[in-house]
């Protein structure tokens, strides 16, 4: 078992409170902390990848906005998930049900790419298809769960619903993903 | 010990996946002998790399230079119209809006039924957002759309507002 991660310094909350008391500083940290992982999340749950720059952008805006609403309960980033999540609902109830997911050549894996990679990126892909066609709380749930690594505990916070209520969403959307593989 | 299930394999993959735990004997024999387990594991350690060549290309410090611009803009942004001016364009908002009986045959004189005004349709963006703002006692009650503060609303969602207190 790897040992457990180091802490890191500053810590996010540490940051917030500079960032509350006018250090602008603070806010590029954080941003460079987390927007990575806001971009894979939003990808992962079906952003086209050409849009993935703005709507972190915006998430992360709108979060900065709103800090006072990050009651501590949820890791920073969990919330972040939480605000790009209602991000991309918003962008799909905008375009009205049509499907963000996009599959762009940059997308594609590479002609160089070794058979294994591509395998892995293909299988990838499947589920991130699979993923689009889910309802949003099965979607965010198996994405919290299998790539943030967080507790049903932990989800139910962010998502607002219980942990077995998410142990339920992440029931149904194995079972789907599977359904669809096979 | 108790015998590992489809449950207990189920709830352990991810960790498993992430290399934060690892499997034990009986669940490794568990994993051997069923098919379902099987198609999950494959499916969790699939997933596990979904998205992780973005991650590796975002450009975060161009992020974080845009996200600092646009906060910098935005604490540079000030509602032109005192405060007083807020409340009187509520007040005077407020007064369109109204609750009129109106006389139904079928259901008597006591009957009245709400009615929006078109004037709420004729109001620009700015001024949607002032007679919001001059509202903010009785908009603190009422859960907003999506948590988005004021400011950050779209003409349609602050009429949206705006309509549900009509009523």
């Amino acid at each position: 078992m790897p040992p457990p991660a180091e802490p890191i310094s500053p810590s996010d909350l540490e940051l917030v409170v500079a960032f509350r008391s006018g250090d602008g500083r603070a806010a590029t940290r954080l941003v460079e902390r987390h927007s990575p992982s806001v971009a894979r999340f939003l990808y992962s749950a079906g952003a086209a990848r050409d849009e993935i720059d703005d709507l972190v952008q915006e998430t992360l805006f709108r979060a900065f906005r709103r800090l006072d609403s990050w009651r501590g309960d949820a890791g920073l980033r969990s919330w972040l998930f939480s605000i790009a999540g209602n991000l991309l609902k918003d962008e799909a109830r905008k375009r009205k049900g049509r499907t963000v997911l996009s599959l762009a050549d940059h997308d594609a894996p590479s002609a160089t790419t070794a058979d294994q990679e591509l395998d892995a990126d293909d299988a990838a892909e499947r589920i991130r298809a699979g993923l689009a066609t889910l309802p949003r709380l099965q979607r965010e749930v198996f994405l919290r769960r299998v790539q943030l690594g967080e507790g049903y505990d932990a989800i139910a916070i962010a998502l607002r619903t219980t942990p077995g209520a998410a142990r339920v969403h992440y029931h149904h959307a194995v079972k789907r993903l599977k359904e669809l593989a096979q | 010990m108790t015998e590992p299930d489809c449950e207990m394999l189920r709830d352990r993959m991810p960790d498993v996946a992430r290399g934060a735990a690892r499997w034990s004997a009986a669940e490794a024999t568990h994993l051997t002998a069923c098919a379902d387990c099987r198609a999950e594991w494959v499916l969790v350690r699939a997933a596990l790399p979904l998205g992780a060549r973005v991650e590796a290309e975002f450009d975060a410090a161009g992020a974080a230079r845009a996200v600092s611009a646009r906060l910098r803009r935005a604490a540079t942004i000030r509602w032109p119209a005192p405060r007083y001016l807020v409340g009187l364009a509520a007040a005077a908002a407020l007064a369109l809006v109204v609750v009129r009986p109106v006389q139904s045959p079928a259901a008597g004189p006591a009957a009245a039924e709400t009615r929006f005004l078109p004037e709420l349709d004729s109001l620009t963006l700015d001024e949607l957002t002032r007679v919001a703002e001059g509202l903010e006692t009785p908009l603190t009650e009422t859960e907003l759309i999506e948590g988005q503060p004021l400011f950050e609303l779209d003409a349609t969602q602050l009429e949206r507002v705006l309509r549900s207190m009509e009523g």
